[in-house]
């Protein structure tokens, strides 16, 4: 038994296909002109591992920054009545619509060495943030934390705390309860979430750069160094391009059933 | 926030499981009533749809709080309108069964079984072979039958040994061997204080010791069998 199809208006259709074809091109493109034959000496430049370098420590730091902060943040969000919950969320989601390059200059101007923050951190503690491999984790994490606390917020909503409710009934305190009920359900989602926060730390482009800058071996992320190389060295950029692009399809992989439903 | 029981006037008379009057006001629903439940007594509530019966065990259950009154259990006071330092569920000795189950989807039926910390190793074992749920302790709930889903969640209530097991339509998806298992473990000697909500008349009858009839938040008739 099968359902009759839903009958699509032709104009529709051409103009999905149009979609289609705009978002495939640039893909083509850069797979049609990738220096195949080179590619392993190209990636086995110092430059190259030294930006793949930066990025994975930068992006892996980020994204375990992300979950401590970003869990109980979506927690809270998504089951206690704070007050300006609305308030709060928007500021969640603000660095995810603000263009990076704000969000840089905002860093600059709090956590500089005369920013709001950063001149404490500078006298007190000796800490500065501004152009260090620190800075480039500072700004990685705050464009990829809402990524995380969306996705995982929506997961516990949808999840409702119906079986939370119950394991209280039975004695269970609320550490056991979140333990054993609340984040074993929820690791599914905060796997997507991960996913897609460390795609977002990987790409960081704008608030690096403005924050941390772009010195080769301590900032020069994988997005600084293709653009750096496209001046250059076009077939380099390729190369690097080529790397990140795989990387995407790769986080595109668990977090495809949310995405890329099999019907 | 008193946890004190209070001291029985007969010295021998244990306290009642419940002893509530009091009200609650959710919505459209108005729940205003008075009910005592014996030690070891089955009470079923029948009545129509929305006349108050899964909040009365909600309420019971501590997932809902009085507007006004007092609820004790076993003589301690758990629900004092009056008194804004109100104890949570886990503080009582209820075992809950909601009509929908709420089964712990991602752990076994033996993990579900003895979830709770008031759970020993051999009640939930005694548990598993009473309602013959042994033999599939290590499925996932997904993978149980009806009968078998309402058995665990059944066994899992009863596991931390309550002094009070709240049932909310139980028999509603039963079969008949698990009807008979759960209401076999229900005559049992050291059965706790039950109140069975179920819409169905002659299961009340066949079980309880007495029936009340709930309409609209308030009891309306009460009869002893």
């Amino acid at each position: 038994m099968s359902r009759v199809p839903t009958r699509a208006p032709r104009p529709l259709l051409v103009v999905a296909v149009l979609g289609i074809a705009f978002l495939a091109l640039p893909v083509v493109g850069l797979l049609q002109r990738a220096p195949w034959s080179s590619l392993d000496d190209l990636l086995g430049r110092r430059a190259v591992l030294d930006a793949l370098r930066v990025s994975l420590t930068v992006s892996v730091i980020a994204a375990g920054i992300v979950v401590v902060l970003g869990t109980p943040l979506a927690w809270m969000l998504a089951r206690v009545d704070i007050p300006l919950r609305r308030l709060v969320r928007a500021l969640v989601i603000l660095p995810m619509v603000l263009p990076p390059v704000v969000g840089g200059t905002a860093l600059l101007f709090a956590l500089g060495r005369r920013g709001l923050v950063g001149q404490w951190l500078d006298r007190w503690f000796d800490i500065t943030l501004p152009f260090t491999m620190t800075g480039a984790v500072v700004a990685a994490t705050f464009v990829a934390l809402p990524f995380y606390v969306m996705t995982v917020e929506g997961a516990l909503r949808t999840m409702g705390d119906d079986l939370e409710q119950m394991a209280g009934t039975l004695g269970a305190p609320p550490l056991t309860v979140l333990r054993r009920i609340t984040l074993p359900r929820l690791l599914p989602a905060m796997g997507a979430g991960l996913a897609l926060a460390w795609a977002r730390a990987l790409g960081e482009f704008g608030a690096t750069i403005t924050f941390a800058g772009n010195l080769p071996g301590r900032t020069r992320t994988l997005p600084l160094a293709t653009f750096q190389a496209l001046e250059s060295d076009p077939e380099a950029a390729l190369a690097l391009s080529l790397v990140l692009l795989a990387v995407s399809l790769v986080v595109l992989l668990p977090t495809r059933d949310r995405w890329l439903p099999t019907r | 926030m008193s946890t004190q029981p209070d001291l029985p006037t007969v010295a021998s008379a244990r306290p009642k499981a419940v002893d509530l009057e009091g009200r609650l006001v959710r919505g459209d629903l108005h729940l205003e009533l008075t009910l005592t439940v014996a030690p070891g007594e089955i009470v079923a509530v029948v009545g129509p749809n929305a006349a108050g019966k899964t909040t009365l065990l909600r309420l019971l259950a501590g997932l809902e709080r009085l507007d006004d009154g007092l609820l004790r259990l076993d003589g301690f006071t758990v629900d004092d309108a009056t008194d804004p330092g109100h104890v949570a569920g886990h503080d009582r000795s209820v075992g809950w069964v909601p009509q929908d189950r709420l089964l712990f989807s991602h752990l076994s039926v033996a993990a579900n079984v003895s979830f709770s910390p008031r759970a020993t190793a051999r009640r939930s074992a005694h548990l598993l072979d009473a309602l013959g749920l042994r033999s599939i302790a290590e499925r996932k709930p997904s993978e149980c039958s009806g009968g078998q889903a309402q058995r665990v969640a059944v066994a899992r209530a009863l596991a931390g040994s309550p002094s009070l097991l709240l049932l909310d339509e139980p028999s509603s998806a039963l079969d008949a061997e698990s009807r008979r298992r759960i209401h076999g473990l229900l005559g049992a000697d050291d059965r706790p204080a039950t109140l069975l909500v179920t819409h169905d008349p002659v299961e009340a009858a066949g079980i309880a010791d007495r029936i009340i009839q709930l309409e609209a938040g308030r009891i309306v008739a009460a009869s002893a069998l």
